[in-house]
């Protein structure tokens, strides 16, 4: 690494010289056609439905057919149905929505999400979790210090800045969803709590997909939480972690099962002991240099990802990881070009274990 | 939006250690990679965008015009825009005076003069579309490559018009390569003994003090500040990290204008 | 009947008028001035807490020998409760002010504000005071030239502003970790603490840097001076 800074040309930016390419001329003259439609009754284009995963843009429009149910995204006029956002269309059943391609995260129920507290209030946290709305973490919906299920006091609401603070970040599951789709978060699991020894990555929240597992340990003794709302924790792995790995995938690894009822029976019996006030704890274990430095590689891995428009999944991490290590210096994981060929290295790969 | 605690304590102790680990693995000296275009505004003389990988974002435009500097003796105006950021805010008013002032420092007026009346006035307007770092950097990046590729009109008519009235003319399609050394800035995050270069938005929010020097004609040189990069970890340092700052200076600054001079 | 003026209430036959005590207090900062301005020597006339409704404030005046003279006044309001969201630490700011001239455009000004709230970010113990903002004003009475040719220039000033508001922060009683002074040469100038290990503040105009090293030394020496200045003050 000699150089100090890397300085590269911009690719040329997108010009209407395309506009002068054939096919896009004789788009936009059906683009003009839609545009007459829309005010007037004729449409010449009738029966052209858009098919389940066609991409649309705004104004266009998707059916002429009243039986469907217009959903997100979509909006009704005169009997027809016109896309409101750039997407994909998706049919479920009789349920017409359009799914936008870029957008802020949704929550929905049972959403494993990273969120960072903005606002201690009333008996609640504000929480950003990138949606539209902050999530809203009620006082009861937490494990307080002293047993997990005891009753919350007066003093727990005169001190709740002990346990959360603005600016903390927490791991939370949906709990349920308000009128206004703003969601309300609960920690009621040793899983979710307040996050430490690690470093954080924003990500799209369309990049990662919804999945029965969000916390996967990584090789080099890494934890990284997968937020659906595209908020990424990556730690150094917990004994906590550990233990649930064995359990959670105990089948696959045949050689820790006797293990893993062990390990069950410790986390029950720790659960009081690790609700006590250490969950709430702001300090850091010691991390080493080499645990830091593969939490720094792993971040850059996953950006990279993103980079690429990659939806980050384990095995994908995993992969990239892997093939990461043919650069000895994490530094030089920021590049673009050495980001670009470490996406297309994990779709080859990916490829090849398809085919294999 | 801030950082938690236990973040900010990883991060601070992965900062200090030696060498420093930086969030996204760079070398202490190492500058985030930016994408830098130029010539891409049709109605300027010159202009750039520099886009720094993370999603900062600035342009310059350098436009020019014909005055009389026996009457308009100001050959230089600068203009700073921040995207978010009000006009009359502490931080686009400080950018902005002290970025016109230093241009005015170090562009030679005499390569605008056209005749002994007639000089090219330079209007030289930064927009930064989005930052969140410090942006004195990458402000200073974009000038300098604007102002490396600012071509203007070719005088035809004579440049002694002190006796004859007349009008510069120009050239219909030759232009000229205006000949600016522009400075190129640098910001320093101090972190506990660690001296580290273009912090990036995190790096700030944990860093005690903060350093910007200037760089022009092949030395460092003022002006030199102490910035705050944020508002409650600012702690006092030593002698040494200045030192360290300007030594990092003299070795990689070279690097960086040659990059940024081949990239065009 | 007697011929007296009504209108007028007048004392009694043998009243004499009243005569005031001197007051020793004002001819302390007298004895302030280390030296004399006629000596050629710089000189320095410290007071404080003469703004009555501020916690804090101090009045300096700063004279070197060729009869360049800045006369700074600051004043401390707070710490204040700060409303808005919560904060941990204490927010300050600073206001420049220039109350009799204009010098300096508002895109200085607005540079001098922020290089000062970062010096003293780092100086108040701003742990200490969690939602609360501190709020500094300075008001810059006089600034004379002895050379009228020279442009104005902000480092002549920028000492005794720190120094002044030091000295109306020890005044307001907020926790400070040090006496922060600072020290100029040409037209650069270093804000230290702790007898000058630490540098708090560095702003440079000087397009002659060549030794930065030196530059330091010879602002450090400056600074002892004045910091010298504030103790005895302050005893």
């Amino acid at each position: 690494m000699s150089g100090a800074i890397s300085v590269t040309k911009r690719k040329e930016f997108w010009s209407n010289d395309l506009l002068e390419g054939d096919e896009y001329e004789s788009d936009l003259g059906s683009d003009e056609e839609h545009d007459v439609e829309m005010s007037g009754a004729h449409d010449s284009n009738s029966g052209v439905d858009h098919q389940d995963g066609s991409i649309v843009t705004p104004g266009e429009l998707i059916t002429d057919d009243p039986i469907w149910m217009k959903g997100h995204g979509t909006y009704f006029l005169e009997n027809k149905t016109y896309s409101s956002v750039v997407g994909t269309v998706s049919r479920v059943n009789r349920l017409l929505s359009v799914l936008p391609l870029k957008s802020r995260y949704i929550p929905e129920t049972g959403d494993h999400i990273v969120g960072r507290i903005t606002d201690v209030g009333n008996r609640r946290w504000k929480v950003d979790i990138g949606a539209k709305q902050y999530a809203v973490l009620m006082l009861g919906s937490v494990n307080l210090p002293g047993g997990v299920l005891r009753r919350k006091s007066e003093t727990d609401e005169l001190q709740m800045r002990n346990f959360l603070k603005e600016g903390d970040l927490l791991n939370a599951e949906v709990q349920s969803l308000f009128q206004d789709g703003s969601a309300s978060l609960h920690t009621r699991s040793l899983k979710y709590g307040k996050l430490r020894n690690g470093t954080f990555v924003k990500v799209p929240s369309s990049l990662i997909v919804r999945s029965k597992n969000h916390t996967h340990n990584l090789p080099g003794n890494i934890t990284v939480i997968l937020g659906v709302n595209g908020f990424i924790w990556i730690r150094k792995s917990s004994k906590m972690d550990l233990s649930n790995s064995t359990t959670a995938t105990g089948s696959g690894q045949s050689d820790h099962l006797p293990g893993s009822k062990n390990a069950m029976s410790v986390s029950i019996t720790r659960l009081e002991e690790e609700s006590s006030w250490e969950i709430y704890s702001d300090k850091n274990d010691t991390v080493t240099v080499s645990v830091r430095q593969t939490i720094t590689r792993y971040a850059n891995v996953i950006k990279a990802l993103a980079h690429c428009e990659l939806g980050i999944t384990e095995p994908r991490i995993i992969s990239a990881y892997e093939a990461s290590m043919a650069y000895g210096n994490v530094g030089q994981l920021i590049e673009s070009e050495t980001m670009e060929s470490l996406g297309q290295d994990v779709l080859n790969s990916e490829k090849m274990r398809g085919a294999a | 939006m801030g950082l938690s605690i236990t973040e900010k304590s990883f991060l601070f102790d992965s900062l200090t250690l030696d060498p420093p680990l930086r969030t996204d693995g760079r070398g202490s000296h190492q500058f985030r990679p930016i994408e830098v275009s130029t010539d891409f505004l049709p109605n300027s003389n010159g202009s750039s965008h520099v886009i720094l990988s993370g999603g900062s974002e600035c342009i310059v435009s350098v436009k020019t015009k014909v005055v009389d500097h026996t009457v308009e003796s100001e050959l230089l105006v600068t203009d700073v825009d921040i995207q978010g950021h009000r006009d009359d805010s502490p931080l686009v008013t400080s950018m902005s005076s002290l970025i016109s002032k230093l241009l005015k420092q170090t562009i030679d007026q005499k390569k605008l003069m056209l005749t002994k009346r007639y000089s090219f006035k330079l209007y030289i307007d930064v927009l930064v579309l989005a930052s969140k770092s410090y942006p004195v950097s990458m402000i200073s990046f974009a000038i300098f490559s604007a102002l490396k590729n600012t071509w203007l009109p070719k005088l035809i008519s004579s440049d002694d018009d002190l006796e004859v009235e007349e009008l510069p003319t120009f050239h219909d399609y030759d232009m000229v390569k205006l000949d600016a050394d522009a400075p190129l800035l640098f910001t320093f995050a101090i972190v506990g003994d660690s001296v580290l270069v273009d912090p990036s938005f995190e790096e700030s929010l944990v860093s005690n003090n903060g350093l910007l020097i200037t760089w022009y004609k092949d030395r460092a040189t003022s002006p030199i500040r102490s910035v705050g990069l944020n508002n409650d970890n600012v702690k006092g340092f030593s002698q040494h990290h200045l030192e360290e700052a300007i030594k990092l200076i003299h070795k990689y600054a070279p690097d960086v204008e040659r990059a940024l001079v081949s990239s065009d | 009947m007697s011929v007296q003026d009504r209108r007028r209430i007048l004392g009694p036959a043998e009243a004499k008028p009243l005569r005031f005590a001197v007051d020793s207090e004002t001819s302390i900062p007298e004895e302030g001035r280390t030296d004399d301005k006629k000596t050629g020597k710089e000189s320095v006339f410290i007071s404080t807490d003469l703004v009555t409704n501020a916690n804090g404030s101090s009045y300096l005046e700063y004279m070197d020998g060729n009869s360049d003279q800045v006369l700074v006044m600051s004043s401390v309001f707070g710490p204040r409760p700060l409303r808005g969201s919560f904060q941990s630490k204490a927010s300050v700011s600073i206001q420049f002010k220039e109350v009799t001239l204009e010098h300096f455009n508002t895109g200085e000004i607005k540079e001098i504000c922020t290089f000062l709230t970062n010096v003293f970010n780092a100086v108040i113990n701003i742990e200490k005071y969690p939602k609360s903002g501190i709020d500094i004003f300075i008001d810059l009475i006089q600034h004379s030239n002895s050379n009228p040719a020279e442009e104005e220039n902000i480092i002549k000033i920028l000492p005794t502003c720190i120094n002044s508001i030091t000295m109306a922060l020890v005044d307001a009683g907020i926790e400070i970790i040090d006496l922060v002074s600072a020290g100029s040469v040409d037209n650069s100038v270093v804000a230290f603490i702790r007898n000058g290990h630490e540098i708090v503040g560095i702003w440079s105009d000087d397009d002659k840097v060549s030794d930065i090293s030196r530059l330091i030394e010879d602002c450090r020496v400056k600074y002892l001076q004045n910091k010298q200045t504030l103790v005895q003050y302050l005893r």
